[in-house]
């Protein structure tokens, strides 16, 4: 090759390095719990966070505003009224007992009250009191916290499937 | 033809092949579009739902678009992100990009997605529309700080976003307000308190002290231990960084500002005389400092069982020190009349015998002290004139003036940048220099936030210390600040913040504005939420209880730590409170008038108190006696406490009288109302229950 | 020669009334309907009919020239193509480069063709000025076609500048505020001259609109007067990379 070809050559390498050479920006660590709109803490394990999405979020002021003081411990919110109470409430957190209510169950037990669906009538009909979509959220929530915890039931297999 | 070399016509040949083949690279990588992967994979996907045929009919091929022209919204996000309408699709099990909205207030197809959570909406790859890059500086919002989006519209409080909500009251706790300008916060009458008697206050030593390290509350091992005690209380002051040379001229200049009230406060020396030797008197004090309740807004360090908690509200400042810090003929001063001192204070002027301002002074100044607390502090001897006038200069400087008023001294306008675009700031629009962060909006604020210096050497900014979800709502709060909507349609779809006020005048008026009413109580919406909302009370309760209780506050609710403070009123004041409560706050929706003798029979009480007692097991929640829940008030004494029409209104519809209440509605026959408001108004704690009707007592 | 039997059909065709209308004369087989065939075609006929050999090798131009025109011509059809999608309207400008780029299919390619071929245009017309002057080319009788052809590349860089303009981001908008404000510094007529590119006193919709006349319309057309002018002006003066020497000694 001749040498001012050559001399080119080195030239456009050189400027090819320099132009694609940056500066090493600081990536931003990802945080696993960027993605959830709220969190909230294990109730037997303080430490872990569990990630709530907006739903599950209101589900969690609406139990904190409404629920609170039957159905879990003493909290920041203010002493329990659990211990004042016979039978006793579950905890919201109580997989073994909530676990395998289907939610058409629970959602009834929120909004007739526990007499309607043979439990206790400490329990009040809450129904004229919350939305549809709060009595939603609170569900959705208690089966974020669950431990042990919730597994949706199986989807209709594929022979349900229209093809 | 003619003679065209060989050589030319392969040369013109392969050039030729050559260009075709790169203009067919791209139609090829046109096929290969991130989009339309995205689409085919959908299409796959859809097949192995049980609802294909729905999907699929949903679906068409090609760029899907929300186009509002009005709202400035052009968004394909919904290109890659085909499930956002299916209701089926709402699963977590379903794979992103498919995954349908979580069911929240605004439809998708009335507001685009970048409304919420920003983002690229015209792009059609993934990182264009994600991330930032070369033509686009605003990268999705983290789904934890979304709430700043709500914020930009709503300017009130939304129960939905408590996060922000919470961003929104730290901006105006921590006094952010005092130095930078902030879209839609109000900067309230006082932020710090007002400095200008301050030199007969406290020592300069104190002062010292205090500038260098704002806090007061430090363990046996001598850690600060705000941090870690219960209630996350952040100091409102924060630290700034302060030389040895500053903190002398500072408190110099503080200790020099002697302009008191008039007003000389001297107890009776008789009395004096008559407590002075008695062994107990502290201990009295102590007495009456906790009957009145102080605690309710100051809080005070407990140490139990080796843990330091404090204990109280935080509308006052913290008291655990205070008896080392201030002079005893102020606190005497203050007591008495706080307002002379501090025209904005909040503190409600007491009404004080000379026994009981004795006794409780003698407590603060004996208990509430820390003979270490100064320790510390190197000698600092009478202030030279040029330490006070570099004090003086400091004070402007340092942005003292911007948060403490002291008469005279007029701050600097806009000490700190105006904040109000902050959420909408673009990258190239932030000064990283050599901060070790990433260079996101996000990252700049928090690191602004907790540490200045680090962003900006020579920043005046103080260092602040905050727990890591008041951090969070903070910066929630700022992004929400993007100087108001982008397009007029949005514009026209702000909520405004309801603006209440409740400024009564008269003998009333007086009363209100003596003690403070307004601090904890709500009325028509304007007032604190540490106590009941008072909008209605004169429907609820009967006027002899408010002047009684007025006088003597009793425990209704017992979970609560917070209590009325017992204000030491004359019966003049708790009649003119009572009656104006009596008169004026009635609701519409009780009549008082309503409920006879007629209705609350003997028989009506029995059927009340079974259905009390075991139909709907009220006592989950209320008690009576000894027994019962702790969620709602004490019904011991609702009989002397409460209007019947009120009971029964309330079984009927409890929000419909206060909103958000936690009290279940239930479908009450109007039998079972009429029983159980009957019962309950049997209930009457010392005396036998009156025959008279309650419902004509009480529309007095 | 054996005629095929598309042979048959195309003598068939060609002595048809329509054909006869449109082809005037037959095929190019003498020279004379050769050179005809060139000379009497509107397209071809600033061209010249006959070639030396020697101006068709590489060494000679480079086909800098040529290639100059055919970037020129690849500018035009992208440039249109272009037009279809934008608006030369203030928000419409950045957003219509945003849906090339994201929507239009094959826009990415349309949009950096037109980029690319730009800035090695500017290139090519560069090397191809230093490249005849460095041969000689503009000694006479060539001094015109040279004054010509500098005047071309008067009219690339301006289509140049205000292409840039067009996609209005920041790299668009300061390059022009940084542009303009070098030209109002001209003596005089400095700040006239500003105010008239850019329609105002500021950098706006109108100084967009302008600019992309500028560039859409009157330079185009200007190009294409000039390059014809210096295509004919070649073709008259004997062609390429005749010298007088290479005359004489034919």
């Amino acid at each position: 090759m001749k040498r001012r070809h050559l001399s080119l050559l080195v030239a456009l390498a050189l400027t090819a390095l320099a132009t694609s050479c940056q500066q090493k920006t600081i990536a931003a660590k990802p945080d696993p719990l960027s993605r959830a709109y709220d969190v909230e803490s294990d109730w037997n394990d303080p430490q872990k966070q569990i990630p709530l999405n907006y739903q599950q979020a209101q589900g969690k002021r609406v139990f904190y505003t409404y629920c609170v003081w039957c159905h879990a411990d003493s909290s920041p919110a203010g002493p329990s009224n659990r211990s004042n109470l016979t039978p006793t409430p579950p905890l919201a957190n109580d997989g073994a007992t909530f676990n395998p209510l289907s939610d058409e169950f629970v959602r009834n037990t929120i909004t007739l009250g526990g007499s309607a669906m043979g439990k206790s009538a400490m329990m009040p009909p809450w129904g004229r009191t919350l939305k549809p979509d709060e009595v939603q959220a609170v569900i959705v929530f208690m089966r974020a916290i669950a431990q042990p915890s919730y597994q949706p039931p199986a989807r209709p297999g594929p022979q349900y499937s229209v093809k | 033809m003619g003679k065209i070399p060989k050589r030319l016509r392969r040369a013109f040949a392969i050039s030729s092949v050559l260009f075709l083949g790169v203009l067919a690279v791209s139609p090829v990588k046109d096929l290969l579009q991130e989009w339309k992967q995205s689409r085919r994979d959908y299409v796959r996907f859809a097949e192995t739902r049980p609802d294909t045929k729905q999907l699929l009919a949903d679906f068409h091929p090609g760029i899907d678009q929300i186009w509002i022209p009005e709202m400035n919204v052009t968004d394909r996000c919904t290109t890659c992100h085909q499930g956002i309408h299916q209701a089926s699709l709402l699963d977590v099990s379903v794979p992103q990009p498919f995954r349908a909205h979580t069911p929240m207030p605004h439809q998708v197809e009335k507001w685009g997605c970048v409304v919420c959570h920003r983002g690229q909406g015209l792009a059609t790859e993934v990182r264009e529309a994600h991330e930032t890059t070369l033509a686009w500086e605003q990268p999705l919002l983290p789904v934890r700080y979304i709430q700043a989006s709500c914020g930009v519209c709503h300017r009130g409080t939304l129960p939905e976003t408590p996060q922000l909500d919470v961003g929104r009251e730290l901006l105006v706790k921590l006094n952010c307000a005092g130095c930078h300008r902030l879209e839609g916060i109000t900067r309230p009458a006082m932020l710090g308190p007002d400095l200008t008697s301050v030199g007969s206050k406290a020592s300069r030593a104190w002062f010292y002290k205090w500038l260098k390290e704002p806090r007061t509350i430090t363990d046996s091992n001598g850690n600060t231990t705000v941090d870690g005690v219960e209630n996350e209380e952040e100091p409102r002051m924060p630290q700034f960084r302060l030389n040895e040379k500053e903190l002398r001229a500072l408190s110099a200049y503080l200790s020099s500002l002697r302009t008191g009230p008039a007003e000389t406060a001297k107890l009776d020396p008789r009395v004096v005389a008559a407590l002075e030797r008695k062994p107990d008197t502290v201990d009295q004090g102590e007495v009456r400092f906790r009957q009145m309740f102080c605690t309710t807004c100051h809080s005070v360090a407990v140490t139990r069982a080796g843990e330091t908690k404090l204990i109280g509200g935080e509308i006052g400042p913290e008291l655990t020190k205070v008896g080392s810090k201030v002079n005893p003929d102020w606190l005497l001063a203050w007591l008495r009349n706080p307002q002379a001192s501090m025209p904005h204070s909040q503190m409600p002027r007491y009404g004080w015998s000379d026994e009981d301002l004795y006794k409780v002074t003698r407590y603060i100044l004996s208990k509430l002290t820390d003979p270490d607390l100064m320790s510390d502090v190197p000698r600092l001897e009478g202030p030279a004139q040029e330490e006070i006038q570099l004090g003086q200069r400091l004070f402007l400087e340092k942005g003292c003036a911007s948060c403490h008023f002291v008469k005279g001294v007029s701050p600097q306008a806009d000490f700190g940048p105006n904040l109000s675009n902050l959420g909408s700031k673009t990258l190239s629009q932030l000064e990283f220099s050599k901060a070790k962060i990433p260079r996101t909006l996000i990252a700049y604020i928090q690191a602004k936030i907790t540490d200045p210096v680090s962003v900006n050497p020579a920043a005046r900014m103080p260092q602040y210390q905050l727990a890591p979800r008041h951090l969070e709502a903070l910066t929630t709060a700022l992004l929400s600040m993007t100087g108001g909507p982008s397009s007029s349609g949005l514009a026209k779809l702000v909520v405004p913040a309801p603006k209440p006020g409740f400024h009564p005048a008269g003998a009333f008026g007086e009363v209100y504005e003596r003690y403070k009413c307004y601090v904890c109580h709500r009325f028509n919406g304007y007032g604190g939420t540490l106590a009941p909302d008072l909008s209605y009370e004169g429907s609820r309760a009967q006027r002899s209880w408010l002047v009684a209780f007025l006088k003597n506050p009793q425990t209704l609710r017992p979970t609560l730590t917070l209590r009325m403070p017992q204000f030491n009123m004359t019966d003049a004041e708790a009649a003119t409170l009572a009656d104006y409560l009596a008169m004026v706050t009635q609701s519409p929706a009780v009549n008082l008038g309503s409920v006879t003798s007629k209705d609350l029979t003997p028989e009506a009480a029995r059927l009340g108190k079974q259905l009390y007692e075991v139909k709907y097991q009220c006592r989950s929640c209320h008690t009576i006696g000894s027994s019962g829940g702790y969620v709602g008030p004490n019904l011991t004494n609702v009989g002397n406490w409460m209007n019947a029409a009120w009971i029964e209104e309330w079984l009927r519809d409890p929000q419909g009288l206060v909103p958000g209440t936690i009290e279940p509605r239930r479908t009450l026959p109007e039998q079972e109302v009429t029983a159980l408001a009957a019962y309950l108004m049997t209930l009457r704690q010392g005396g036998a229950a009156k025959p008279a009707a309650p419902g004509a007592g009480s529309a007095r | 020669m054996a005629t095929t039997w598309t042979q048959q059909t195309l003598n068939h065709l060609r002595r048809t009334r329509a054909w006869k209308s449109i082809f005037r004369r037959g095929p190019a087989r003498t020279n004379r309907t050769r050179s005809l065939a060139i000379f009497g075609n509107i397209f071809l006929h600033v061209l010249p009919v006959k070639v030396r050999e020697k101006s068709l090798r590489l060494r000679a131009t480079y086909y800098l020239g040529s290639f100059s025109f055919f970037l020129f011509v690849v500018l035009t059809v992208t440039g249109v193509l272009l037009m279809f999608y934008y608006h030369p309207a203030v928000p419409e400008a950045y957003r219509d480069m945003k849906d090339l780029r994201f929507v239009v299919a094959n826009g990415v390619f349309l949009r950096n063709l037109h980029r690319l071929a730009a800035q090695v245009m500017v290139a090519a017309v560069f090397w191809h000025m230093f490249h005849v002057f460095f041969r000689g080319g503009y000694k006479p009788p060539h001094e015109f076609n040279w004054v010509v052809g500098v005047g071309l590349l008067l009219v690339t860089l301006f289509l140049s500048y205000t292409g840039y303009l067009l996609p209005w981001d920041q790299l668009a908008f300061w390059a022009i505020t940084v542009g303009t404000n070098i030209i109002s510094y001209v003596p005089i007529l400095g700040h006239p001259i500003r105010f008239l590119l850019l329609g105002g006193n500021i950098i706006g919709e109108n100084a967009l609109l302008r600019f992309y006349v500028l560039h859409c319309v009157i330079l185009p057309l200007a190009a294409v007067i000039l390059i014809a002018v210096h295509f004919w002006r070649i073709q008259k003066d004997g062609g390429l990379t005749v010298r007088e020497d290479h005359e004489r000694k034919g």
